[in-house]
């Protein structure tokens, strides 16, 4: 039976201009990532992973080529139904600084269900479910800046997850992290992303944490020079 | 940093740290540009105002500062030794000798009392400059000099011959002598006013003429211009006083010193002096703005590099130098923003402040606009002295910070929750609690103990400056305990606004609680400018309106005819068949008696007038509602229909126990009488009535005409008053009276819309320029709520890429920030408009309940919707084009830029 593709990109190029000068961050990158995947994108610095990872979180347009998610061109698609998409089928997790600081746990979880419009009930049932899942049910009405760094990750995964989206995009999720804390935190994504069945496309310089992913891809360049299954 | 450099490095640092941050250093600058511009502004046009009453008080009673004349009539002596005696004391600059004698003309078959004076043919010219109009300057040999307004007059000419009769004191007889008219001259503006119509001849004729030789009576003194100094009048008199002095002790204390100059300067000092202090307290206002806007500025800038400020502590800055640096900040943009101050509040002054003076009086007439140094320099250094009073604190607690506070943010907030815990110890006293009690206590000290002593003790210059002060304390107050409630009303307010946008109230209040010094100041500054600007706007409209009922209260009709001469009453009948007019009723002169019980056991001054009594009602602006236990025209009746019958004030009734129907007697100088109290009145329109029985003394009372006659036995017209018909201008009904009655009696014709129209328009013009003085205030604090936003979409921008990357629309995003601008918009403004209607409803109660006449509560709709604007639109326009700046980038650029922030 075929896997489902959840992304997909064809002939993917990104040119950023700086004054005369033309830097080429990816260079016709095909690629695809199939459902309940977990995906490390790993290369050098400058390598094009964060670019890659942008263009497909709809943060940035590419210059040229195409991207699918669930099989519609979000290229062509408009502001507002980019946002509309954000909303609905990707969800983000930074590196660092990923919760809104003024607002709780809770509230930073509940944030994405208010936008979408979610009944107050449902929204609650929801929020108290990610956070049990993430382990921090007693942690949450405390602000970010009450809360370590793993706790703030898990936060964030929790709150990249409550609209069921079809993907997660993580960039350098344990960058700010001890090692154990790292791991702890990429093993409780891939096991909560399989659970809600969402794709995990996540970028890392950590040779240990890509390790936990289904299909290393490797970045040199803006190309994909290759791929390799850990597992 | 500054390890072992002088000053140029902090210089140079500043000034790269203020440039960093532009926008907000921009804003800072701008705030105080307005607060020193301001000050200039009226100061100037103050040293200017008291320029132009000098001249023109100098144009009244000419050019020389001190006279100095024999005591009594016909004294004379030597002018060279008194000159010398006189140019002998430091401050004297000349000295003119003249001799002024009363002679007699003939001219014609006319004999006329001619004032003449003889000057020195050396001084003409100079110290006698006389703008010629006919024949020549010349006045030797027995010719003169006589004014136009003389000329004209005496009806004589250039050349022509006329007798002129003087005592001859050598003679001890008068002497017929003739005088040559050598030139017409205008009327000369070196002598006061009352002695300009003079001829004026060679001092040895004159001397010749009189037998007075070598002689005078008076010697002109002008002293040095250093001693006039427009902006010290206290100062310039008590100096021209110490000359004075020295002269009367080198002369001895048989002349009189008379100092022109000195009582000039002094009436002058007393209006300017009051004029300056009430308008220095709203630049008070403005500076006290800036001083706040400097510290919040000062604040963002301290939080932002705190990191910096670690690193510069940990390489071995001390915290001297860190304190410096930072003050160095504050002090560039005061010194930066006095200097542009300095041209901005010069074209304030002339185009803007001076104009709008003569809404306080019509002499306040500003022709000559001059710039005092001293105003510019003391201008300079506020604007110096706000920044670094503003900039103390941010300095002073940078520089408190250890090393590992300023990098550490986890240090920093241990420290925090250390000081929390520590403020809740039982044994730890509520330091809070104790500033609020002593507070509490020399402010009701201040009131109620020294302003007493100030009003005795001080001018009113100083009662007026305190009274505002008082005021301006109690509204300040009211603004801080808004301020200290804002985490409340803020959280209500956003619940209630998140009925509609949730997320976006909710991050706006959390921000705002966030970083709550910031917005608890920037609260402050808005709600108290808005407070002042607002109760003075409400004050000044309250007393315009109440100025048209006073011109009402006090006039008593549409129009009064003031008789300058006797009149008889029947002129009533003459002015009613005027056009225009609907009824006239004479009132006569009042006549002060003693009134009281029949005993005389209580007795009070009473001023009795007699009016007609059918026609009074129809003219008066009194009302029914002023009259105890019946109408208006009920009481007249009574009035009208008994003899003997009186109508007395509420106030007079009280005290005397007394009521409609009781008998009250009143000793004149006619005789003892008996009159009965037709009506009680507490208030009637022209007369002094009032319904308080502490004012009992001294009230009028009304009688008819033939009551009146009965007492006085005779009927003198005080004046008319008159009503006009529906659809009449009374204006155009009170000059047909002029030209009609007036072209056969000398009257004066008033009205009261007239005179109720110049009020207003005064109170109008006086209003315009409060609001511009408040309003530079209310736009400093709007400048510090631009400030906050701009600091708080900065630092944001990084959470601005995070709400857009989690599905949060462009719209939405910008409506976080301006939510946030609202929130601080329209509770400040809320704030200052309750605190102003409580001090104001407090002013009015008070007034109401001690004055006859109540101050309405006018609401000045125009001033409200103006600072509503100011307000509102200024922060939504800037926090919404700032985010939508910033939200217009792609999420990865605001990220990245985020990141940089």
């Amino acid at each position: 039976m075929g896997r489902e593709v959840v992304v997909e990109t064809v002939d993917l190029c990104k040119v950023y201009r700086m004054g005369l000068t033309e830097i080429h961050a990816l260079k016709n990158v095909n690629l695809k990532v199939y459902r309940r995947e977990m995906v490390a994108v790993v290369g050098p610095s400058g390598s094009g992973k964060t670019t890659l990872l942008n263009l497909i979180g709809t943060l940035d347009k590419p210059t040229s080529g195409k991207i699918y998610i669930d099989g519609e061109d979000i290229t062509i698609k408009s502001e507002k139904e980019l946002t509309l998409l954000r909303r609905k089928k990707i969800g983000f997790v930074f590196q660092f600084y990923n919760l809104i600081p003024v607002l709780t746990a809770y509230e930073n979880v509940e944030l994405p269900l208010l936008i979408s419009g979610v009944p107050k009930k449902e929204r609650e049932k929801r929020v108290r479910k990610l956070l049990e899942m993430v382990g921090l049910e007693d942690r949450m009405n405390h602000r970010p800046d009450e809360l370590s760094g793993g706790e703030q990750q898990r936060v964030a995964i929790a709150r990249a997850l409550v609209n069921n989206p079809s993907i997660i995009l993580a960039d350098e999720p344990t960058g700010d992290l001890d090692t154990e804390t790292g791991l702890m935190v990429v093993q409780l994504m891939r096991k909560l992303a399989k659970e809600e069945d969402s794709t995990v496309i996540m970028v890392t310089h950590d040779p240990q944490i890509s390790e936990i992913a289904d299909r290393i891809i490797y970045l040199r360049d803006g190309k994909i020079i290759g791929e390799h299954k850990p597992r | 940093m500054c390890v072992g450099v002088g000053l140029y490095t902090p210089f140079k640092l500043a000034f790269r740290n203020l440039w960093r941050r532009k926008s907000r250093t921009f804003i800072a600058f701008v705030g105080v540009v307005l607060a020193v511009s301001l000050f200039i502004a009226v100061n100037t046009t103050i040293d200017s105002l008291t320029v132009n009453l000098v001249e023109g008080y100098t144009a009244y009673l000419g050019k020389y500062d001190i006279i100095i004349t024999g005591k009594g009539t016909s004294t004379f002596f030597d002018p060279v030794n008194m000159s010398e005696k006189v140019l002998s004391v430091e401050g004297v600059e000349e000295v003119v000798p003249a001799l002024i004698l009363r002679g007699i003309t003939y001219i014609g078959d006319k004999k006329r009392g001619l004032l003449l004076i003889g000057v020195n043919t050396s001084d003409v010219g100079d110290n006698w400059s006389f703008e010629v109009i006919e024949g020549s300057i010349d006045i030797s040999t027995n010719r003169c000099l006589v004014p136009d307004v003389i000329a004209t007059n005496f009806d004589i000419y250039v050349g022509e011959n006329f007798t002129l009769g003087m005592y001859n004191f050598e003679a001890k007889h008068y002497v017929n002598s003739s005088l040559t008219i050598g030139g017409i001259i205008k009327t000369p503006s070196e002598l006061p006013v009352n002695m300009r119509r003079v001829v004026f001849v060679s001092l040895e004729t004159l001397q010749g003429l009189s037998g007075l030789n070598n002689t005078v009576d008076v010697l002109f003194v002008k002293l040095s211009e250093e001693i006039i100094n427009y902006s010290d009048l206290e100062g310039s008199v008590s100096k021209i006083v110490e000359i004075g002095s020295s002269i009367q002790e080198k002369i001895g204390l048989e002349y009189t010193v008379f100092l022109v100059k000195a009582y000039v300067l002094e009436s002058v000092s007393g209006v300017v002096s009051t004029q300056r202090v009430m308008l220095n307290i709203f630049v008070l206002i403005a500076v006290l703005m800036a001083c706040i806007l400097i510290v919040s500025t000062m604040l963002m800038n301290v939080a932002e590099r705190i990191r910096e400020i670690g690193i510069l502590r940990s390489v071995g800055s001390s915290k001297a130098q860190i304190f410096t640096s930072i003050l160095i900040e504050a002090i560039i943009i005061g010194l930066i923003g006095s200097t542009a101050g300095l041209g901005l509040g010069l074209l304030l002054g002339k185009y803007v402040i001076s104009p709008s003076l003569v809404g306080f009086r019509k002499q306040f007439q500003v022709s000559i606009f001059v710039v005092s140094p001293q105003s510019l320099n003391l201008g300079l250094l506020l604007g110096v002295l706000t920044s670094i009073i503003g900039g103390f604190y941010p300095a002073y607690s940078a520089s408190k910070m250890t090393p590992l506070e300023a990098l550490s943010p986890a240090v920093r907030r241990m420290i925090i929750t250390e000081k929390k815990e520590r403020k809740l110890r039982s044994e730890r006293v509520n330091v809070g609690l104790v500033i609020g009690g002593i507070g509490l206590f020399a402010a009701t000290s201040f009131m109620m103990f020294l302003l007493p002593i100030i009003g005795f003790y001080g001018n009113q210059a100083i009662f007026i400056m305190v009274t505002f002060i008082s005021l301006g304390l109690i509204l300040v107050g009211l603004t801080l305990t808004f301020t200290a409630i804002l985490p409340l009303t803020a959280k209500f307010f956003s619940k209630i606004v998140g009925k509609l946008w949730k997320i976006e109230a909710t991050l706006a209040e959390r921000n705002i609680m966030k970083h709550k010094r910031r917005s608890s100041l920037t609260f402050f500054m808005l709600s108290t400018s808005i407070a002042f600007i607002i109760l003075v706007g409400t004050i000044t409209s309250m007393y315009a309106v109440s100025s048209q009922i006073n011109v009402q209260n006090y006039l008593g009709a549409d129009i009064v005819v003031y008789p300058r001469e006797y009149v008889p009453v029947s002129i009533a009948e003459n002015i009613s068949l005027v056009e225009g007019v609907e009824a006239v009723c004479p009132v006569t002169t009042g006549i002060t008696v003693k009134a009281g019980d029949l005993v005389l056991y209580k007795q009070y001054a009473l001023k009795i007038f007699g009016v007609n009594a059918s026609t009074f009602p129809n003219v008066t602006y009194a009302r029914d509602i002023d009259f105890e236990r019946g109408t208006l025209h009920e009481a007249f009746k009574k009035l009208a229909e008994e003899n003997d019958t009186i109508i007395i004030s509420k106030g007079l009734a009280e005290s005397l126990n007394m009521d409609v129907g009781d008998k009250i007697r009143i000793e004149t100088v006619y005789g003892t009488f008996v009159l009965k109290i037709a009506a009680i009145a507490s208030s009637i329109p022209g007369f002094s009535f009032t319904k308080f029985k502490q004012r009992a003394a001294a009230t009028d009372g009304l009688v008819s005409l033939e009551t009146y006659c009965n007492i006085t036995k005779m009927l003198v017209v005080d004046r008319f008053l008159i009503k006009v018909k529906e659809g009449f201008d009374p204006i155009k009904v009170a000059n047909t009276i002029s030209n009609e009655i007036g072209g056969e009696y000398d009257i004066q014709v008033t009205t009261t819309k007239e005179l109720a129209e110049n009020a207003v328009e005064s109170y109008e013009d006086i209003s315009k320029l409060f609001t511009i003085l408040l309003s530079f205030a209310v736009v400093i604090a709007v400048l510090g709520h631009a400030t906050s936003l701009v600091t708080s979409i900065q630092e944001r921008t990084w959470e601005t890429g995070v709400l857009r990357s989690i599905g949060l629309d462009r719209k939405q995003t910008v409506l976080v920030y301006v939510m946030e601008a609202f929130i601080i918009a329209f509770l400040s403004y809320i704030s200052g408009v309750v605190s102003s209607l409580i001090i104001a409803f407090e002013l009015i109660q008070s007034n109401n309940l001690t004055s006859d006449l109540t101050l309405p509560l006018t609401v000045p709709y125009t001033l409200y919707l103006y600072v509503f604007s100011l307000v509102f639109f200024t922060a939504l326009i800037i926090s919404a084009y700032l985010s939508y700046k910033t939200t217009k980038l792609s999420i990865v650029e605001i990220l990245r830029k985020g990141s940089r922030l």
